[in-house]
């Protein structure tokens, strides 16, 4: 009889659900996407609802039903670490009780409400949860696992050892001291929305000098053995409800940046002292787990996992011959990684590990897809202007043909993504060449800031013609350079002289695909192969064909704020509300000046909170 | 939050929270080691190891759960706290489900 597991993640930011069945993953995605409210923490009745549906089975046919992480141990840290500061805190205290103490002793009755059955419900450790989602699908019997994020219950750093199907956390650091909310106290000194805002503290560095690592070094201090501790004096998360203090602010020249206010030589600096100051850190910790197990391949997870610049240094450092990260590594990814734990370790199913070396994530496109029947039913019933095209070629022609314009296209084919990337199911596609994609897509698009990169997806074939790196990047997790040859002479003088005019730079070309080449010539790669996404594949194909270059921007489908689209009326309506020149929703084109515009008002802008 | 939620956390915090740190502190307990200690050679601590990676947990039974952990530690002040955290959690998912929203505090460290 098959082994029907069910994952959660949920009540800290990203709730998920995942179904993994005889070991094997069937479904997973993130409740956002169906809420339609960024980081959805809520507990994920749609997800689990998609799941099932995906697999075919009654919630009755479920083994078990597995929670991400341990709720006495996360009230064992929340309790001891209230009472360490008491009588501070109070007002920490009333704000943030209540999101933990509401739900977290509760999901065993969330589950059973929702499922009406009475599904055993486990529960797991959070940080073996994040191993387990790196060390399952990776294509290794043996490998250490560095797992590094916020925190879970008390774990903010942990090594483990994956062998077979067993994993054991050899080592931890614990909580207060957490290389995640160091990464995130600076997102919040910067002025950008902690648990979101990390990613664009790491697109700032490049445009920043180093200048305040020795500030940095102040606060956390590490050992040969990398591992490491926060000076907690100049932190604020212990007894109040900002990440830092005043003696924090001292330190970096004053009060934090206010959000959406201009970004200041300050800021870019920071930002590439601390991406420097991280990619010490996790180096250090690679090297220890390299040191202490023996193993030449190691798996990655936790949200600092996310931190592609220090992945892809990681990479290129050599401290392990093979590398491999789960790509929703957040809070997600543990829903993921729990119901292999149960899977694995008490249904005792065997682990799999795929015979020609790939991993077994399927390419992340673990949510749902939409077949031609359903698209076309919902153009209809709107009447929606739109043509089909069912011949795979012709479409990727057409697709191509408009890109090389320089028009942007709205792609959605196949399974969602898991994780937040982008990959060519949920995607906006640009021409890479053009200098002003970059800009126009930011603006007219994303609405977002200007100075944000965008990403290429290159065709696995062709990824050395344009980047310098040697492996395949199939979830753009890696950070590598433009080759040395395609890099075009940048004139940084104007900037560095004090102008703190980031656009000085983003107008620069900087290589034959400025649009996806960042200010120090990096960019996160995504390699396409056409065993992963054909389609995808291509359309790729077909604009190497008509342009020479094997290269597109992907950027993620939704605007700033949004989360990234699920159904084609998600996609629909983002489309309507952007810029965008052409829609693809599987077989059906639609192109923006034969729609009607959409009977809406602007009130659609203040629907998405900022991130 | 409504105002009789703010009262009750409150009131949790004044009542419970603060003497029972108090006491703990009498005692010298610390949990929290809050800064770099010059005389460690490494920062690591033990991993889980072997423990069971699979745990029931129910809502009926948190209570005893942590009172026994806590006991078990040698924390009586902890212990005490476990039965009114848990009636406190929940008074406040009774609120929770009838506003159907998640406190939108949910923040890292929680």
């Amino acid at each position: 009889m098959t082994v029907h597991v069910l994952g959660i993640s949920a009540f800290y930011h990203d709730a998920a659900a995942a179904l993994v069945s005889d070991g094997e993953v069937v479904a997973a995605a993130q409740e956002e996407r169906f809420s339609r409210k960024k980081h959805d923490p809520r507990f994920p009745r749609h997800a689990i609802n998609y799941c099932l549906e995906e697999a075919f089975i009654e919630s009755d046919e479920l083994a078990a039903v597995v929670f991400y992480d341990n709720p006495a141990l996360s009230f064992d840290r929340v309790m001891k670490s209230i009472l360490s500061v008491a009588p501070r805190g109070e007002e920490q205290w009333v704000k943030f009780a209540p999101g933990f103490l509401s739900v977290k002793p509760f999901v065993t009755r969330y589950v059973r409400d929702m499922l009406k059955s009475d599904v055993p419900v486990l529960f797991t450790r959070h940080h073996l949860s994040h191993a387990a989602s790196a060390f399952y699908p990776s294509p290794f019997e043996r490998a250490a696992i560095l797992s590094v994020d916020g925190v879970g219950e008390w774990a903010t750093t942990s090594l483990a050892l994956g062998e077979n199907d067993e994993i054991r956390v050899l080592k931890e650091i614990r909580y207060p001291h957490s290389l995640g909310l160091l990464y995130s106290a600076f997102t919040y000194f910067c002025g950008f929305k902690v648990n979101s805002g990390e990613y664009k503290l790491m697109g700032l560095a490049p445009y920043g000098k180093p200048r305040y690592v020795d500030e940095i070094r102040q606060l956390i201090h590490t050992r040969p053995d990398g591992s490491f501790r926060l000076a907690m004096e100049y932190f604020g998360y212990l007894d109040s409800d900002r990440m830092t203090n005043d003696r924090f602010h001292a330190l970096f020249g004053g009060a934090p940046r206010e959000p959406e206010s201009r970004i200041t030589r300050r800021e870019i600096d920071i930002a590439a002292s601390i991406q420097k100051v991280t990619e010490e850190v996790v180096l250090g910790l690679a090297r220890h787990a390299r040191e202490i197990t023996d193993s030449p391949n190691l798996c990655l997870a936790g949200g600092v996992a996310l931190n592609c610049v220090a992945n892809g240094l990681l990479h290129r450092s050599k401290i392990f011959d093979r590398l491999w990260i789960q790509p929703a590594a957040g809070d997600a990814g543990g829903a993921l990684g729990s119901a292999w734990v149960a899977s694995h370790r008490h249904f005792s199913v065997p682990r799999r590990v795929r015979e020609d070396g790939r991993d077994s994530q399927q390419g992340s496109y673990l949510g749902p897809s939409y077949s031609t029947h359903e698209i076309k039913a919902f153009l209809d019933r709107h009447g929606y202007p739109h043509e089909v095209v069912s011949d795979r070629t012709q479409r990727a022609n057409r697709i191509a043909g408009v890109l090389a314009e320089g028009k942007i296209v709205g792609f959605l084919s196949g399974r969602m993504e898991f994780g937040p990337r982008s990959l060519g199911a949920r995607s906006i596609l640009g021409d890479p060449r053009n200098p002003e994609t970059q800009t126009a897509m930011n603006l007219k698009i994303k609405y977002r800031e200007s100075f944000r990169p965008f990403a290429p997806s290159v065709l696995e074939e062709r990824c050395r013609d344009s980047f310098d790196l040697d492996v395949e990047s199939p979830y753009m997790l890696l950070v590598a350079p433009v080759r040395a040859d395609r890099q075009l002479p940048m004139d940084r003088s104007a900037f560095d002289e004090g102008d703190d005019d980031l656009m000085e730079l983003v107008r620069q070309p900087r290589s034959h695909i400025p649009a996806v080449t960042h200010v120090d010539f990096s960019a996160r790669v995504q390699t396409v192969s056409r065993e992963t996404h054909s389609d995808f594949h291509s359309v790729l194909e077909a604009f190497e064909r008509q342009t020479g270059c094997g290269v597109l921007v992907n950027t993620s489908f939704n605007v700033r704020g949004e989360p990234i689209v699920c159904s084609p009326k998600d996609a629909y309506r983002c489309f309507m509300r952007t810029e965008m020149d052409l829609l693809v929703l599987e077989d059906c084109i639609l192109e923006k000046e034969k729609q009607s515009p959409i009977e809406d008002d602007d009130s659609w802008r203040q629907e998405y909170e900022l991130d | 939050m409504s105002s009789t939620d703010d009262a009750k956390l409150r009131r949790f915090f004044r009542d419970r929270i603060v003497p029972a740190a108090e006491r703990l502190r009498e005692r010298g307990c610390s949990f929290l080691s809050e800064g770099p200690d010059p005389e460690a050679a490494s920062w690591w601590v033990e991993g889980s190891g072997e423990e069971p990676v699979l745990i029931d947990f129910e809502a009926d039974e948190a209570a005893r759960i942590l009172h026994a952990r806590w006991t078990s530690e040698g924390y009586p002040e902890l212990a005490e706290l476990a039965a009114p955290l848990i009636e406190l959690a929940e008074a406040l998912r009774t609120t929770q489900e009838e506003s159907g929203e998640v406190s939108p505090y949910v923040y890292v460290m929680y």
